[in-house]
């Protein structure tokens, strides 16, 4: 059940047929509720192990509430405790070990929960009096079994909007097919995609370990790097997918999560398109009061842009913690904020020498955009080397190629990736400009009719003949 | 994939909802037939069983359960495989040798197992069983004799064995048996098994066979050539294979874990009677008797991966086969270990039908001369 199997879809469908028997805010949110308890329960059959969870929740709803009353003097203690209790629920090495709990407990979706609780907290201390949640809508917001595993991190604000208006959000026939080609879409990505991915990522850490020839070697090394992304998109995205068509067969109208990460011309771009919720989240409630705050104690203008590129660190290595708990995720942290600090430097530096309108012109040429894509995908490559392995198999890594061929081989991924992606983008562009008067023939719906019944018998099959459970989440873990 | 900005049927033209579903619905389930009917065409042009096994054995034998039919020849193939020629002797056995007893001054092992003992989907040459054949005498300088009477099917259950053993192995004179078996055999129950059948509990356990699907759906694709390509294409994947083998049913995965369901306890005290039975007469006609454990793929993939969960334990089969073999005074050869450091083992067995292929019989027929001449067998000790 926590991952984009067919029992998720299938609680999903029954969720959203029996959510529509009624268009009353007060049936679908009774509907949710239950779905959601029910979702908790069997991801978690025990009762007592979800008692942590239970209490994190307690603490924030009471944060919540004090604040709702105008204790404005709760907004720091609330805070400090959630982050505390969220660091020590999760087990982050950072606390001594002899803290932690020794009997096992429920944390799945507990990041997610920590994001929305945070998002509650700061709102209301920022509008004292505005709303009053109540432990119901707070439970419904922050237990949301669509978004519980794995997001999207969604406002409780459009939350609110979708979940509790008279008028939800209209479900015609078009909607219902649109939703379903999607959740097909992702079921695929997950089952069949991400699966064929993870294995080839598996098999080649194997061969690169035990190399039949040193060429071998060499393929197995280009496959790990190549396969883990796309894995890594297929895998999650296709989730997200899933959730969002089953949330909006609910009338739930759940954020974007992805944008086609891997059209991304720059690791500034690829972080709007990737994880945006995430990303999002951490701009709004890190990036930017940091920034304020530095303003206001650094006021030059000369170094203003440096400030940014400062706070761009700080968001972009909290993201990367944020994935573990582990040190490995202390460096994927330093080079997404690395990443996204160079890109920023870089954009910088070059609108100086060149001029704003030189920049600019230099950044439209397809041949850069073409490039910064290589650069971005063979970028996020590497840094992902610390986001899935632990030091002995990245130490493995490392060694399986000498200095000057780690050299050629990155020049070849970053040209490689360049010219597949750009083949890819052109391709694309060509087949959408394929056109009726209704639009793209490709995204007609006969055309979504052909692909998803295609994608459906592809992952029905697989799944079957494999008789094997739907791959995790990969990102239920953080 | 399509971007979400682009809105399907947003033209002027009048949409019809009945009209444009059933349309949607009709194009969904023709691409659904073509695409089958396609896969099906194009993989019956390869994955399908080609010629036939039956002329040369007889799978319902009332005594021996699958029998070779006295100077039989047929051709047949695996889906995955090359046409073989079966050509059984005098005895309905696969060896070139006579059935009878041995000329003098020679020595002879009589191997007794199964399907892969026989060299089901290969050539007897390529057979592992047909190179020990060929090499032994060439690389010892010895007469040797390798006489094989590995048989496919339930005949090799190791009940029959004993069953066989005053009618076949003893008017061959062996100076040694090979008795080989692999997890395969040892999962054949006797008449009378009377433990309730882990496999059914694991089925019902399937997410989708709780919708009454899977099982159903799953033997009509089992057999179909799409499947076995697909299988044959996917399996070639050491991580795919090992999940599906450790996702998959009973028969598959029994020997793979740690802690035995009651079922492979039975099994396992099932193979202590009738090897007993078979040791028995064995050491009435004064025959020492080797056993060699002949792993699965899936037993193999898991010692190759070096990485397995708590819960397994690809060992431990070949540790009991073997206690049981030293109880009963016999020797016992194990070739896991060695195999699972060839870093390739997808590429030693047919990836769907999981039997050895004929690179795979080569492998084994390497590491089982090794064992055999090592030196536990004095007769068979290289210079």
């Amino acid at each position: 059940m926590d991952s984009a199997s067919f029992q998720f879809v299938g609680f999903g469908l029954a969720v959203a047929i029996l959510s529509n028997f009624s268009r009353k805010a007060a049936w679908r949110s009774g509907v949710l509720f239950v779905a959601s308890l029910a979702f908790l329960y069997l991801l978690a059959p025990q009762p007592l192990t979800l008692l942590p969870l239970a209490g994190f929740l307690a603490i924030g709803y009471l944060g919540v509430f004090l604040l709702e009353r105008g204790v404005a003097r709760s907004y720091t203690f609330s805070l400090l405790v959630i982050i505390f209790a969220y660091i020590w629920l999760k087990k982050y090495t950072v606390l001594p070990a002899a803290l932690f709990l020794k009997a096992p407990y429920f944390t799945i979706g507990l990041s997610y929960i920590f994001f929305r609780v945070l998002h509650l907290l700061i709102e209301t201390a920022d509008r004292p009096g505005d709303r009053r949640l109540g432990p119901g809508r707070y439970l419904l917001y922050t237990l949301n079994f669509t978004t519980l595993i794995s997001g999207p991190i969604q406002r409780y604000e459009d939350f609110a909007a979708a979940q509790f208006s008279e008028e939800p959000a209209p479900l015609d026939v078009r909607v219902v097919g649109l939703q379903i080609e999607r959740l097909v879409r992702g079921f695929f990505k997950v089952n069949v995609l991400a699966a064929l991915l993870d294995a080839v990522h598996h098999d080649a850490l194997f061969d690169m370990i035990h190399p039949a020839t040193p060429a071998g070697r060499i393929s197995a090394v280009l496959c790990i790097v190549v396969a883990y992304p796309f894995y890594l998109y297929c895998n999650f995205s296709g989730y997200i997918d899933v959730v969002i068509a089953i949330g909006r067969l609910m009338r739930l109208l759940l954020p974007e999560n992805f944008d086609r990460p891997f059209s991304s011309s720059s690791f500034l771009e690829f972080w709007n398109r990737w994880h945006m919720t995430l990303s999002n989240w951490l701009k709004t409630y890190v990036y930017n009061p940091l920034l304020i705050a530095l303003m206001r104690r650094i006021p030059s203008e000369s170094m203003q842009p440096f400030l940014g590129v400062f706070c761009f660190f700080v968001t972009f290595f909290l993201i990367g913690v944020w994935h573990g708990r582990t040190s490995e995720f202390i460096v994927f942290g330093v080079l997404q904020g690395g990443g996204v600090s160079v890109n920023k430097l870089w954009q910088l530096g070059l609108a100086r020498a060149m001029g704003r309108k030189g920049y600019k012109a230099l950044a439209k040429k397809s041949i850069y955009v073409a490039l910064g894509r290589g650069l971005t995908f063979s970028w996020l490559a590497f840094t992902l080397f610390w986001f899935w392995a632990n030091w002995k198999q990245i130490d493995k890594i490392i060694g399986a190629l000498g200095g000057v061929q780690w050299l050629c081989f990155w020049l070849a991924i970053w040209l490689g990736a360049t010219m597949v992606l750009a083949a890819w983008e052109r391709l694309r562009a060509a087949l959408l400009s394929i056109r009726t008067a209704e639009g793209p023939v490709l995204t007609s719906r006969y055309a979504r009719a052909v692909y998803a019944s295609t994608l459906g018998l592809a992952a029905l099959v697989m799944t079957v003949l494999l008789n094997q459970p739907a791959p995790g989440v990969v990102y239920k873990a953080f | 994939m399509m971007p979400p900005q682009s809105q399907p049927g947003s033209g002027n033209r009048k949409f019809r909802p009945i009209r444009e579903t059933a349309i949607v619905v009709l194009l969904g389930m023709m691409t659904v037939a073509i695409l089958l009917r396609a896969g099906e065409t194009i993989s019956a042009k390869t994955f399908v069983y080609r010629g036939s096994q039956r002329p040369c054995f007889r799978f319902d034998d009332p005594v021996y359960g699958t029998r070779g039919v006295p100077n039989s020849v047929c051709k047949a193939s695996f889906p995955e495989g090359e046409m073989s020629e079966y050509r059984l002797n005098n005895c309905g056995h696969r060896t070139p040798l006579p059935c009878g007893p041995k000329p003098p001054g020679v020595f002879r092992i009589v191997m007794v197992g199964s399907s892969a003992g026989m060299g089901d989907g290969v050539s007897f040459e390529q057979s592992f069983a047909g190179q020990l054949y060929d090499n032994l005498p060439r690389d010892l300088h010895r007469p040797i004799q390798l006489y094989n009477i590995s048989i496919m099917g339930v005949g090799a259950a190791p009940r029959y064995r004993a069953e066989f053993f005053s009618d076949d192995i003893l008017t061959l004179q062996p100076d040694l048996i090979l008795y080989t078996v692999s997890p395969y055999e040892l999962f054949l129950k006797d008449p009378g098994f009377t433990v309730p059948t882990a496999s059914e509990q694991s089925v019902k356990k399937n997410p989708m066979d709780r919708l009454g699907i899977a099982s159903r759906f799953s033997e009509v694709l089992h057999e179909a050539p799409l499947a076995v390509a697909i299988r044959h294409y996917l399996y070639r994947s050491q991580y795919i294979y090992l999940k599906a083998a450790v996702e998959g049913d009973e028969e598959q995965k029994w020997c793979l874990r740690k802690t035995p369901t009651p079922e492979a306890r039975e099994l396992i005290n099932q193979f202590d009677r009738n090897f007993a039975a078979f040791m028995g007469q064995a050491d009435r006609a004064g025959i020492p008797v080797v056993v060699l454990m002949t792993p699965r793929r899936s037993q193999v993939a898991m010692v190759s991966s070096g990485d397995w969960s708590s819960e397994y334990d690809p060992y431990w089969l070949d540790s009991q086969v073997l206690e049981i073999a030293h109880r009963h005074g016999a020797g016992a050869l194990d070739i896991l270990p060695t195999l699972a450091l060839i870093p390739d083992e997808e590429s030693l067995y047919f990836p769907s039908d999981q039997h050895p292929n004929a690179k795979g019989h080569a492998v084994l027929a390497q590491l089982i001369e090794r064992a055999l001449t090592a030196g536990s067998i004095p007769q068979l000790k290289a210079n």
